[in-house]
């Protein structure tokens, strides 16, 4: 996502897309850190991934607890 | 009696050999946080009661004749994320502070019980560890022993301050994006960010759980192993906690850093650092005879990806606050947590695979070095309320770039050991130094031959 398409209306949509209702005197500065996690991940998208890059957290099974 | 500049070894001897109670040094402790910590702002609870108690424990063991333990009688405090039974663990937020008492220590606390060691306290800190300041709007902000106007940084800010105004010898901290190297730098003490999952998270509230890491602060490496030592030990309570069996580091100290390859980190890290951030490096590696330079690939896109998984983490788990109560969070940090709670899954997997590849490629740089020495912070402390802060040219915010140098190495859990390059009549900074996983005995093996040259010191500030 371009952080130059993010504004007011765009992050208090996405927020009332998840049960998110912004009060006004909080949307200028959600702008400003939307826009700018939004130019963290241009950094990381545009990194070239084989299909082999697994995701670093690893799920690990949980044992069955043992009868007393 | 051992003064305030006695530090966990020297206490846990002289308590052990009976030269002194541990009911006089924890009565001697209290009274110094009584008398100073007014002006800094380290502990928001001060667990007088059951301090006391402790030591009493600890003094009737040795009069029984029975082990008081290798900490008998330290006295030291806890970042406020910690269970401490009785208190509720406020994690710095105003809204923690309504949840009930924890009924448990958390596990690190219990170990160090069991080790002798005496519960003072809980200590300041941004809240819910979302910053690198401790300018906490509930709690006030905790101050930097070396200069009342400025920041200790964050998170784990009152446990920096806390061992760098001699209110104690060692506290413990968190760490998910560079939250006790950050203040060990400006606080000028050293801390250990040991390897992501070596010690068990048990009993503490998170901030980020894929992220996350305990540590400790004190003002002499010996002190740092000693207590890291005491901690050691794997813990199903905590899924991320490796099972690892504890692998001392105390006795490894006297081996000196000799025949150990250190390198410089260069590239990502010159070019943000401050005159005096190089300066620090500079005198670390010429004390050490390291000439040989590296560079940790793609590090500006470690610290986005860590960037990424921190915001989304970290919204996740308080978004039911955010949606009820947004009002109640830190200003400083909540709208920060707002935003999180927006990124798409794609943007943050693709963080975590990235972090899986950075991972991979910086490991194979351990083939060639031992060690990487980096600065810990772009300058020594700001002043409590700047919003921007100069460096190289470049005009930034202050609060979330203080961590542009420790970010990218807990991104991928590198043990470091923060350690305080000694400036006379100058602000505090530290270098990071940086070693393979479960390597922690190299960091601390050269934290500890700087702290021989005279190069890193911890005096106490006099504040």
């Amino acid at each position: 996502m371009d952080p130059k398409l993010i504004d007011d209306k765009v992050v208090v949509n996405a927020a009332r897309g998840i049960g998110l209702e912004l009060a006004p005197e909080h949307v200028p500065g959600v702008v400003t850190y939307f826009r700018m996690i939004a130019g963290m991940a241009e950094i990381v998208n545009a990194f070239p991934l084989d299909d082999a890059a697994e995701h670093a957290a690893v799920f690990t099974p949980c044992p069955a607890p043992t009868r007393e | 009696m051992p003064g305030a500049d006695a530090g966990v070894t020297a206490i846990a001897a002289a308590v052990r050999g009976g030269s002194v109670s541990a009911t006089e040094v924890t009565s001697a402790a209290l009274a110094r946080i009584e008398a100073i910590d007014p002006r800094l702002n380290c502990f928001t609870s001060v667990t007088a009661e059951r301090a006391l108690a402790e030591a009493a424990s600890v003094d009737a063991a040795r009069a029984a004749g029975r082990d008081p333990g290798g900490l008998a009688g330290v006295p030291y405090a806890v970042k406020n994320l910690f269970d401490i039974a009785g208190l509720p663990t406020l994690a710095g937020s105003k809204i923690n502070a309504e949840r009930a008492a924890a009924t448990h220590d958390a596990l690190l606390i219990q170990r160090l019980k069991s080790a002798g060691a005496v519960l003072l306290g809980a200590l300041n800190m941004d809240e819910y560890a979302y910053g690198f300041t401790t300018e906490n709007t509930h709690y006030g902000p905790t101050r930097n022993p070396h200069a009342l106007d400025r920041i200790a940084g964050g998170s784990s800010g009152g446990s920096a301050a806390a061992v760098a105004g001699g209110l104690v010898p060692f506290t413990l901290g968190s760490d998910t994006n560079g939250s006790i190297r950050v203040p060990s730098s400006l606080c000028g003490v050293f801390g250990l960010k040991p390897t992501f999952g070596r010690l068990p998270r048990t009993g503490t509230f998170p901030f980020v759980a894929s992220l996350d890491h305990l540590g400790l602060f004190t003002r002499s490496v010996r002190d740092l192993a000693a207590a890291y030592d005491a901690m050691q030990g794997a813990d199903y309570g905590d899924a991320a906690c490796a099972s690892r069996s504890a692998e001392p580091c105390g006795t490894q100290l006297d081996r000196g850093s000799a025949g150990l390859r250190v390198a410089i980190a260069e590239d990502y890290f010159e070019l943000r650092a401050s005159e005096e951030a190089l300066e620090a490096v500079y005198l670390a590696a010429c004390a050490l005879n390291a000439t040989q330079r590296v560079v940790l690939p793609e590090t500006a896109r470690a610290r986005a990806a860590a960037y990424i998984i921190t915001a989304s983490e970290g919204a996740n788990l308080h978004l039911e606050n955010l949606r009820q109560r947004a009002q109640d969070f830190e200003p400083l940090s909540r709208d920060r947590f707002l935003a999180g709670a927006l990124v798409p899954a794609t943007w943050y997997l693709q963080a975590q695979r990235f972090r899986y590849w950075y991972a991979k490629r910086v490991a194979e740089l351990f083939k060639d070095v031992d060690a990487i020495i980096a600065p810990a912070t772009p300058v020594s402390a700001t002043a409590i309320g700047a919003e921007t802060v100069t460096i190289a040219g470049a005009t930034m915010p202050v609060r979330p770039n203080m961590g542009i140098f420790t970010q990218p190495i807990s991104f991928i859990g590198l043990p470091v050991a923060a350690v305080p390059v000694y400036r006379a009549g100058r602000m505090p900074i530290g270098v990071q130094v940086i070693a393979a996983p479960w390597r922690e005995d190299i960091c601390l093996r050269i934290a500890a031959a700087l702290e021989a040259a005279g190069i890193a010191q911890s005096p106490i500030a006099a504040s």
